[in-house]
Protein backbone atom coordinates (compact mmCIF):
# COMPACT_ATOMS: atom_id res chain seq x y z
CA UNK A 1 0.00 0.00 0.00
CA UNK A 2 1.39 3.19 -0.72
CA UNK A 3 -0.03 5.03 1.83
CA UNK A 4 2.13 2.97 3.97
CA UNK A 5 5.10 4.82 2.04
CA UNK A 6 3.63 7.53 2.51
CA UNK A 7 1.71 8.89 -0.22
CA UNK A 8 -0.85 10.89 0.83
CA UNK A 9 -2.54 10.93 -2.94
CA UNK A 10 -2.73 7.06 -2.89
CA UNK A 11 -4.74 7.53 0.49
CA UNK A 12 -7.03 10.32 -1.35
CA UNK A 13 -7.64 7.75 -3.78
CA UNK A 14 -9.00 5.07 -1.65
CA UNK A 15 -10.76 7.54 0.38
CA UNK A 16 -12.41 8.69 -2.64
CA UNK A 17 -13.24 5.61 -3.51
CA UNK A 18 -14.91 4.10 -0.40
CA UNK A 19 -16.21 7.43 1.56
CA UNK A 20 -19.65 7.03 0.40
CA UNK A 21 -20.22 2.87 0.69
CA UNK A 22 -18.73 3.54 4.44
CA UNK A 23 -20.44 5.99 5.62
CA UNK A 24 -24.06 4.70 4.38
CA UNK A 25 -22.92 1.62 5.73
CA UNK A 26 -23.14 3.08 9.12
CA UNK A 27 -25.74 5.72 7.88
CA UNK A 28 -28.23 2.91 7.92
CA UNK A 29 -27.30 1.45 11.06
CA UNK A 30 -27.46 4.30 13.48
CA UNK A 31 -28.30 8.15 13.37
CA UNK A 32 -26.56 10.62 11.80
CA UNK A 33 -24.57 11.88 14.27
CA UNK A 34 -23.48 8.67 15.20
CA UNK A 35 -22.92 7.55 12.23
CA UNK A 36 -20.70 11.09 11.85
CA UNK A 37 -19.17 9.99 15.13
CA UNK A 38 -18.28 6.40 13.92
CA UNK A 39 -17.58 7.05 10.59
CA UNK A 40 -14.24 9.49 11.73
CA UNK A 41 -13.69 7.13 14.56
CA UNK A 42 -12.86 4.22 11.76
CA UNK A 43 -10.95 6.35 9.35
CA UNK A 44 -8.57 7.53 12.14
CA UNK A 45 -8.62 3.74 13.08
CA UNK A 46 -7.34 2.87 9.75
CA UNK A 47 -4.61 5.81 9.16
CA UNK A 48 -3.66 4.56 12.98
CA UNK A 49 -3.16 0.84 11.59
CA UNK A 50 -1.61 1.59 8.24
CA UNK A 51 1.46 0.23 9.25
CA UNK A 52 -0.60 -3.11 10.78
CA UNK A 53 -2.27 -3.37 6.89
CA UNK A 54 -0.85 -6.49 4.74
CA UNK A 55 -0.75 -6.22 1.18
CA UNK A 56 -1.68 -9.65 0.62
CA UNK A 57 -5.64 -8.84 1.99
CA UNK A 58 -8.28 -6.67 -0.40
CA UNK A 59 -8.38 -2.83 1.20
CA UNK A 60 -12.13 -3.15 1.08
CA UNK A 61 -12.02 -6.05 3.00
CA UNK A 62 -9.69 -4.94 5.52
CA UNK A 63 -11.69 -1.84 5.63
CA UNK A 64 -15.10 -3.65 6.36
CA UNK A 65 -13.18 -5.98 8.98
CA UNK A 66 -12.17 -2.63 10.85
CA UNK A 67 -15.67 -1.13 10.46
CA UNK A 68 -17.27 -4.38 11.37
CA UNK A 69 -14.97 -4.42 14.88
CA UNK A 70 -15.38 -1.02 15.52
CA UNK A 71 -19.58 -1.18 15.16
CA UNK A 72 -18.94 -4.26 17.85
CA UNK A 73 -17.16 -2.36 20.23
CA UNK A 74 -19.39 0.42 19.64
CA UNK A 75 -22.43 -1.63 20.43
CA UNK A 76 -20.64 -3.64 23.71
CA UNK A 77 -20.31 0.31 25.06
CA UNK A 78 -23.24 1.80 24.35
CA UNK A 79 -25.49 -1.18 24.72
CA UNK A 80 -27.88 0.29 21.52
CA UNK A 81 -31.29 -0.47 21.17
CA UNK A 82 -31.71 -0.15 17.62
CA UNK A 83 -35.46 -0.93 17.96
CA UNK A 84 -36.03 2.61 19.75
CA UNK A 85 -34.03 4.71 17.07
CA UNK A 86 -35.93 2.62 14.44
CA UNK A 87 -39.64 3.66 15.93
CA UNK A 88 -37.97 7.21 16.69
CA UNK A 89 -37.42 7.07 12.76
CA UNK A 90 -40.08 5.83 11.55
CA UNK A 91 -42.25 8.02 13.90
CA UNK A 92 -40.08 11.63 12.63
CA UNK A 93 -41.20 10.87 8.89
CA UNK A 94 -44.62 12.09 8.04
CA UNK A 95 -45.36 9.11 5.33
CA UNK A 96 -48.37 11.36 3.92
CA UNK A 97 -46.34 14.02 3.17
CA UNK A 98 -43.77 12.16 1.27
CA UNK A 99 -44.02 10.47 -2.33
CA UNK A 100 -45.01 6.58 -2.39
CA UNK A 101 -41.06 5.70 -3.08
CA UNK A 102 -40.01 7.57 -0.65
CA UNK A 103 -42.17 6.31 1.81
CA UNK A 104 -40.95 2.87 0.62
CA UNK A 105 -37.51 3.47 1.19
CA UNK A 106 -38.21 4.81 4.66
CA UNK A 107 -40.01 1.81 5.61
CA UNK A 108 -37.25 -0.55 4.24
CA UNK A 109 -34.52 1.64 5.95
CA UNK A 110 -36.50 1.50 9.02
CA UNK A 111 -36.84 -2.57 8.77
CA UNK A 112 -33.53 -2.42 8.44
CA UNK A 113 -32.54 -0.58 11.55
CA UNK A 114 -34.77 -3.12 13.47
CA UNK A 115 -33.11 -6.63 11.63
CA UNK A 116 -30.83 -8.15 14.65
CA UNK A 117 -27.21 -6.81 14.26
CA UNK A 118 -25.62 -9.76 12.59
CA UNK A 119 -28.21 -9.80 9.64
CA UNK A 120 -28.81 -5.81 9.43
CA UNK A 121 -25.03 -5.85 8.89
CA UNK A 122 -24.57 -9.09 6.63
CA UNK A 123 -27.24 -7.04 4.68
CA UNK A 124 -25.68 -3.83 4.71
CA UNK A 125 -22.47 -4.95 3.76
CA UNK A 126 -23.90 -7.12 0.91
CA UNK A 127 -25.88 -3.75 -0.34
CA UNK A 128 -23.31 -1.26 0.56
CA UNK A 129 -20.22 -2.58 -0.14
CA UNK A 130 -20.33 -4.53 -3.07
CA UNK A 131 -18.11 -7.75 -1.13
CA UNK A 132 -18.45 -10.98 -1.90
CA UNK A 133 -20.02 -13.35 0.48
CA UNK A 134 -17.23 -15.27 1.28
CA UNK A 135 -15.72 -12.16 1.99
CA UNK A 136 -18.68 -10.99 3.71
CA UNK A 137 -18.18 -13.88 5.70
CA UNK A 138 -14.71 -13.28 6.61
CA UNK A 139 -15.47 -9.90 7.87
CA UNK A 140 -17.83 -10.79 10.30
CA UNK A 141 -15.79 -13.61 11.28
CA UNK A 142 -18.48 -16.29 10.11
CA UNK A 143 -18.97 -19.29 8.33
CA UNK A 144 -20.30 -18.76 4.41
CA UNK A 145 -23.28 -20.85 5.52
CA UNK A 146 -24.45 -19.19 8.79
CA UNK A 147 -23.51 -15.76 6.32
CA UNK A 148 -26.23 -16.82 3.89
CA UNK A 149 -28.37 -17.90 6.25
CA UNK A 150 -28.39 -14.00 8.03
CA UNK A 151 -28.55 -12.59 4.66
CA UNK A 152 -31.45 -15.14 3.80
CA UNK A 153 -33.63 -14.26 7.07
CA UNK A 154 -32.80 -10.19 6.70
CA UNK A 155 -34.48 -10.47 3.75
CA UNK A 156 -37.47 -12.43 4.34
CA UNK A 157 -37.91 -9.83 7.51
CA UNK A 158 -37.59 -6.69 5.41
CA UNK A 159 -40.12 -7.81 2.79
CA UNK A 160 -42.37 -8.16 5.75
CA UNK A 161 -41.94 -4.96 6.70
CA UNK A 162 -42.84 -4.18 3.04
CA UNK A 163 -45.65 -6.08 2.97
CA UNK A 164 -48.72 -3.72 1.27
CA UNK A 165 -46.41 -1.30 0.36
CA UNK A 166 -44.42 -3.42 -2.27
CA UNK A 167 -45.05 -6.15 -3.88
CA UNK B 1 -33.65 -15.30 -6.19
CA UNK B 2 -35.57 -12.62 -7.94
CA UNK B 3 -37.27 -11.89 -5.43
CA UNK B 4 -33.73 -10.87 -3.75
CA UNK B 5 -32.76 -8.84 -6.92
CA UNK B 6 -36.08 -6.76 -6.17
CA UNK B 7 -35.60 -6.48 -2.78
CA UNK B 8 -31.74 -5.04 -3.43
CA UNK B 9 -32.99 -3.09 -6.70
CA UNK B 10 -35.25 -0.82 -4.56
CA UNK B 11 -32.58 -0.52 -1.84
CA UNK B 12 -30.32 0.82 -5.08
CA UNK B 13 -32.93 3.05 -5.96
CA UNK B 14 -32.39 5.19 -2.88
CA UNK B 15 -30.24 8.65 -2.16
CA UNK B 16 -26.47 7.58 -1.78
CA UNK B 17 -25.96 10.13 1.09
CA UNK B 18 -21.96 11.41 0.86
CA UNK B 19 -20.16 12.22 4.41
CA UNK B 20 -20.34 15.95 4.82
CA UNK B 21 -17.67 18.02 3.48
CA UNK B 22 -16.35 18.60 6.94
CA UNK B 23 -15.94 14.97 8.14
CA UNK B 24 -14.18 14.50 4.57
CA UNK B 25 -11.91 17.33 5.25
CA UNK B 26 -10.81 15.64 8.97
CA UNK B 27 -10.38 12.61 7.76
CA UNK B 28 -8.00 13.54 4.56
CA UNK B 29 -6.23 16.27 7.04
CA UNK B 30 -5.93 13.24 9.90
CA UNK B 31 -4.38 11.56 7.24
CA UNK B 32 -2.11 13.25 5.19
CA UNK B 33 -0.69 14.99 9.05
CA UNK B 34 -0.29 10.97 10.12
CA UNK B 35 2.75 10.16 7.01
CA UNK B 36 4.02 13.83 7.42
CA UNK B 37 7.55 13.68 8.28
CA UNK B 38 8.00 14.60 11.56
CA UNK B 39 10.45 17.58 12.04
CA UNK B 40 12.24 17.34 15.08
CA UNK B 41 13.75 20.58 16.06
CA UNK B 42 17.33 18.85 15.69
CA UNK B 43 18.08 15.78 13.37
CA UNK B 44 20.26 13.05 14.59
CA UNK B 45 22.93 13.69 12.40
CA UNK B 46 23.33 17.09 13.42
CA UNK B 47 23.19 16.24 17.21
CA UNK B 48 25.86 13.77 16.34
CA UNK B 49 27.79 16.52 14.50
CA UNK B 50 27.06 18.82 17.31
CA UNK B 51 28.50 16.20 19.88
CA UNK B 52 31.60 15.84 17.79
CA UNK B 53 32.33 20.26 17.67
CA UNK B 54 31.56 19.88 21.34
CA UNK B 55 34.31 17.29 22.20
CA UNK B 56 37.10 18.78 19.57
CA UNK B 57 35.97 22.22 21.20
CA UNK B 58 36.57 20.52 24.39
CA UNK B 59 40.04 18.82 23.52
CA UNK B 60 41.54 22.27 22.03
CA UNK B 61 40.15 23.97 25.29
CA UNK B 62 41.99 21.31 27.89
CA UNK B 63 44.70 20.35 25.72
CA UNK B 64 46.98 23.93 26.78
CA UNK B 65 45.73 24.23 30.02
CA UNK B 66 46.92 20.65 30.61
CA UNK B 67 50.22 21.64 29.08
CA UNK B 68 50.31 24.57 31.01
CA UNK B 69 50.12 22.53 34.17
CA UNK B 70 52.45 20.88 32.70
CA UNK B 71 54.76 23.07 32.01
CA UNK B 72 53.83 24.65 35.92
CA UNK B 73 54.78 21.70 37.16
CA UNK B 74 58.08 21.63 35.55
CA UNK B 75 59.16 25.35 36.35
CA UNK B 76 58.66 24.74 39.59
CA UNK B 77 61.11 21.74 39.14
CA UNK B 78 63.63 23.97 37.59
CA UNK B 79 63.26 26.97 40.09
CA UNK B 80 63.73 24.60 43.27
CA UNK B 81 66.32 22.52 42.12
CA UNK B 82 70.30 23.00 40.62
CA UNK B 83 70.53 23.12 37.14
CA UNK B 84 72.05 19.63 36.90
CA UNK B 85 69.00 18.05 39.23
CA UNK B 86 66.46 18.12 36.22
CA UNK B 87 63.53 16.09 37.81
CA UNK B 88 61.16 14.41 35.53
CA UNK B 89 58.42 16.02 35.30
CA UNK B 90 55.66 13.23 35.95
CA UNK B 91 58.28 13.56 39.57
CA UNK B 92 55.65 15.19 42.13
CA UNK B 93 55.96 15.05 45.75
CA UNK B 94 53.82 11.95 45.92
CA UNK B 95 56.61 10.01 44.74
CA UNK B 96 59.35 11.78 46.47
CA UNK B 97 57.81 11.94 50.10
CA UNK B 98 58.52 8.56 50.92
CA UNK B 99 62.25 7.99 49.50
CA UNK B 100 65.34 7.75 51.73
CA UNK B 101 66.19 10.11 54.30
CA UNK B 102 67.76 13.22 53.10
CA UNK B 103 69.18 16.00 54.75
CA UNK B 104 66.99 18.35 56.43
CA UNK B 105 69.03 21.26 56.06
CA UNK B 106 69.19 20.87 52.40
CA UNK B 107 68.84 24.19 50.98
CA UNK B 108 66.17 25.70 48.57
CA UNK B 109 66.75 27.88 46.11
CA UNK B 110 63.58 30.41 45.29
CA UNK B 111 65.51 31.29 42.46
CA UNK B 112 67.51 29.33 39.88
CA UNK B 113 71.35 29.64 39.86
CA UNK B 114 71.43 29.71 36.51
CA UNK B 115 70.64 32.79 34.17
CA UNK B 116 68.29 31.20 32.05
CA UNK B 117 65.66 33.57 30.00
CA UNK B 118 62.03 32.75 29.68
CA UNK B 119 62.27 31.80 26.33
CA UNK B 120 65.24 29.29 27.06
CA UNK B 121 63.09 28.11 29.90
CA UNK B 122 60.19 27.46 27.67
CA UNK B 123 61.80 25.78 24.53
CA UNK B 124 63.55 24.02 27.22
CA UNK B 125 60.65 22.26 28.84
CA UNK B 126 59.10 21.86 25.42
CA UNK B 127 61.98 19.69 24.68
CA UNK B 128 61.72 17.99 28.29
CA UNK B 129 58.62 17.11 27.32
CA UNK B 130 58.75 16.18 23.92
CA UNK B 131 61.70 13.33 24.60
CA UNK B 132 60.96 12.98 28.56
CA UNK B 133 64.57 11.80 29.03
CA UNK B 134 64.84 9.46 31.59
CA UNK B 135 67.82 10.67 34.32
CA UNK B 136 69.71 8.71 36.25
CA UNK B 137 68.99 7.56 39.20
CA UNK B 138 71.42 9.55 41.16
CA UNK B 139 69.63 13.03 39.88
CA UNK B 140 66.32 11.55 40.78
CA UNK B 141 67.48 10.25 44.07
CA UNK B 142 69.10 13.70 45.09
CA UNK B 143 65.93 15.72 44.23
CA UNK B 144 63.88 12.97 45.79
CA UNK B 145 65.81 13.84 48.55
CA UNK B 146 65.75 17.77 48.09
CA UNK B 147 61.75 17.26 48.24
CA UNK B 148 61.52 15.21 51.29
CA UNK B 149 63.42 17.60 53.75
CA UNK B 150 60.17 18.92 55.13
CA UNK B 151 60.45 22.38 54.85
CA UNK B 152 61.06 22.10 51.27
CA UNK B 153 57.79 19.40 50.88
CA UNK B 154 55.59 22.13 52.58
CA UNK B 155 56.80 24.88 50.13
CA UNK B 156 56.02 23.05 47.17
CA UNK B 157 52.82 21.09 48.56
CA UNK B 158 51.89 24.50 49.40
CA UNK B 159 53.12 25.66 46.03
CA UNK B 160 51.08 22.82 44.17
CA UNK B 161 47.63 22.89 46.10
CA UNK B 162 47.71 27.45 44.72
CA UNK B 163 49.66 26.71 41.11
CA UNK B 164 51.15 29.85 39.77
CA UNK B 165 49.15 30.07 36.39
CA UNK B 166 51.76 31.33 33.78
CA UNK B 167 49.11 32.32 30.95
CA UNK B 168 50.56 31.28 27.53
CA UNK B 169 50.40 34.71 26.65
CA UNK B 170 53.68 35.98 28.35
CA UNK B 171 55.85 35.09 25.14
CA UNK B 172 53.83 37.29 23.64
CA UNK B 173 53.99 39.76 26.01
CA UNK B 174 57.81 39.40 25.55
CA UNK B 175 58.11 39.08 21.69
CA UNK B 176 55.52 42.68 21.93
CA UNK B 177 58.43 44.52 24.45
CA UNK B 178 61.58 43.08 21.51
CA UNK B 179 59.01 44.21 18.65
CA UNK B 180 58.72 47.73 20.19
CA UNK B 181 62.72 47.90 20.82
CA UNK B 182 63.12 47.00 17.32
CA UNK B 183 60.73 49.64 16.11
CA UNK B 184 62.92 52.04 18.19
CA UNK B 185 59.88 52.81 21.11
CA UNK B 186 62.38 52.18 23.74
CA UNK B 187 60.01 54.68 25.90
CA UNK B 188 57.01 52.49 25.05
CA UNK B 189 59.05 49.24 25.42
CA UNK B 190 60.08 50.31 28.93
CA UNK B 191 56.76 50.75 30.40
CA UNK B 192 55.40 47.42 28.90
CA UNK B 193 58.11 45.53 30.60
CA UNK B 194 57.39 47.55 33.74
CA UNK B 195 53.70 45.99 33.46
CA UNK B 196 55.21 42.69 32.27
CA UNK B 197 57.22 42.10 35.70
CA UNK B 198 54.28 43.32 37.60
CA UNK B 199 52.28 40.98 36.06
CA UNK B 200 54.77 38.23 35.50
CA UNK B 201 57.29 38.44 38.31
CA UNK B 202 57.88 35.05 38.31
CA UNK B 203 58.82 34.95 34.39
CA UNK B 204 62.72 36.22 33.89
CA UNK B 205 63.08 38.41 31.63
CA UNK B 206 65.76 36.84 28.82
CA UNK B 207 69.00 38.67 29.04
CA UNK B 208 68.91 39.95 25.71
CA UNK B 209 65.91 41.75 26.59
CA UNK B 210 67.38 43.46 29.40
CA UNK B 211 70.35 44.26 28.01
CA UNK B 212 69.06 46.30 25.11
CA UNK B 213 66.87 48.41 27.81
CA UNK B 214 69.65 49.22 29.87
CA UNK B 215 71.32 52.64 29.29
CA UNK B 216 74.35 52.30 27.01
CA UNK B 217 77.89 52.83 28.71
CA UNK B 218 78.91 56.67 28.61
CA UNK B 219 82.40 56.21 29.73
Amino acid sequence: MQYQAGSTAAFDTLYEKYRGDVYRFLLRQFDTATAEELYQDVWIKLIQARDRYQPSARFRTWLYTVTHNHITDYYRKHRVTVVADCSEGIETRAPERIAQDQQILAVLHAGIRQLPDVQREAFLLKEETGLSLDEIAEVMGASKESTKSRLRYATAKLREQLKGLWP
Amino acid sequence: MSDDQDLSALYQSADKPQPPAALDETVRAAAHQAVKPKRSHTPQWLGGIAASLIAALLITQLMPTVEQEADISIRQNDMRLPATDAVEPGLELREAAPAAAAPKSAPLESKPDRARTGNQIMLEKSELKRSQPRKKATARDEADAILSSEPVEEEVRGALSTPVVVPTSAETELQNIIDLLDAGRLREAEQRLDDFRQRYPEVEIPETLTRRLEPPDTD
